[in-house]
């Protein structure tokens, strides 16, 4: 039993990483769990990825995800993809293209019952139809 | 060999005072082990169930080719008003040099908006705003980050990002960081519509994150 006075540091399998994983309890406070990650290049090229930062902070990300168009919104799943996130509280959109492309992309919405993050996009000049394939990278912080 | 907790035996041959002494003093030590420490025996012995820290008041002194871990409390802000003090988990590099700490940070809901940090284990800091307000019209935009609220404020901002959230439709707007103020803790950042005046913008979000020293 831990005293509120106290913190302490142990390792308990994680379920997600399946290895064993640095965990810290503040005093009285739920464990944080301090290391773990993964990343898996599927399909190839694209990568999707988790981490613990020592805080307990949990950021996702996927990298070079192709977006097929035509079309104006995209619903990006973060499921299965580490542990499930509980808040998601900011995030980062890039188009990646080896080619300049004339779109401009948005974060629309969050939501952290389906680990979904939604994002919409514009042709920079004008219209929303015939935009075509791109790739994106999203960062998402969160717990 | 199995260690013994409970010799020297009522019938052996030892000095009554001694004996006492010398049980008192196995069982000492095996209370003493068992505490956070795989027990004696066990396979996995001499290793550690977990480590537990108390609460330092004080920074330790650290040796010349040492590394120190430790545990500090930390008053932080759960809510804009409102602040917790709970222990976190400090690492010294030798010789005396500056803690830093590994563990620590708090996201703060206010309203919709998320404002949070968080310590990285090399001593830097990462903190966010999501879902920021932005009323237009106008062609400047800023996120204070309040001072003393989110963390420790930033000496040196060494990164800045920046993205645009529009809940509604897709529109042509776009954002750029102009710079981020030390003095009053400020990301500073140009905003626009695609075409036309940057001052008639309309309202949007933004999510932001920033890396700094500390």
């Amino acid at each position: 039993m831990l005293l509120a006075t106290e913190g302490a540091l142990y390792t308990k399998t994680c379920v997600a990483s399946a290895q064993p994983e640095l965990f810290f309890k503040r005093g009285l406070s739920a464990p944080i769990q301090m290391t773990g990650m993964g990343n898996v290049t599927a399909p190839v090229g694209t990568n999707k990825g988790w981490s613990y930062l020592p805080s307990g902070l949990l950021i996702k990300w996927v990298g070079n995800l192709r977006v097929v168009g035509p079309t104006t919104t995209e619903a990006v799943s973060f499921v299965g993809i580490g542990p499930a996130f509980t808040g998601m509280f900011a995030s980062l959109v890039t188009i990646q293209s080896p080619n300049a492309v004339n779109k401009t992309l948005y974060i629309k919405d969050y939501n952290v019952g389906t680990e979904t993050v939604t994002l919409h996009t514009t042709l920079r000049y004008g219209g929303n139809t015939g935009i075509s394939d791109y790739y994106i990278n999203l960062l998402v912080i969160g717990v | 060999m199995v260690y013994k907790p409970d010799i020297p035996k009522a019938t052996d041959r030892l000095d009554t005072a001694s004996q006492v002494d010398l049980l008192n003093n196995f069982a000492a030590i095996k209370t003493l082990f068992d505490v956070n420490h795989v027990t004696f025996d066990d396979a996995n012995q001499g290793k550690h169930k977990f480590v537990t820290f108390p609460v330092r008041i004080t920074d330790p002194t650290t040796e010349d080719s040492d590394c120190s871990l430790w545990v500090k409390d930390v008053v932080v802000h759960d809510t804009p008003i409102h602040t917790i003090t709970r222990p976190e988990l400090f690492i010294q590099k030798d010789s005396d040099g500056t803690p830093l700490a590994i563990t620590g940070g708090q996201n703060i809901l206010d309203g919709t908006q998320n404002s949070g940090w968080t310590q990285l284990s090399s001593g830097m800091v990462l903190k966010w705003v999501g879902n920021a307000y932005f009323t237009g019209p106008g062609a400047t935009g800023k996120i204070v980050l309040t001072s003393g609220v989110l963390g420790p404020d930033f000496i040196s901002v060494r990164a800045m990002y920046l993205t645009i959230r529009l809940p509604g439709v897709a529109e042509n707007k776009w954002v750029q960081v102009k710079n981020f103020d030390e003095t009053t803790q400020t990301l500073n950042f140009f905003c626009g519509p695609r075409y036309g005046n940057p001052a008639t913008i309309s309202d949007f979000y933004v999510d932001c994150i920033l890396i700094g020293t500390v």
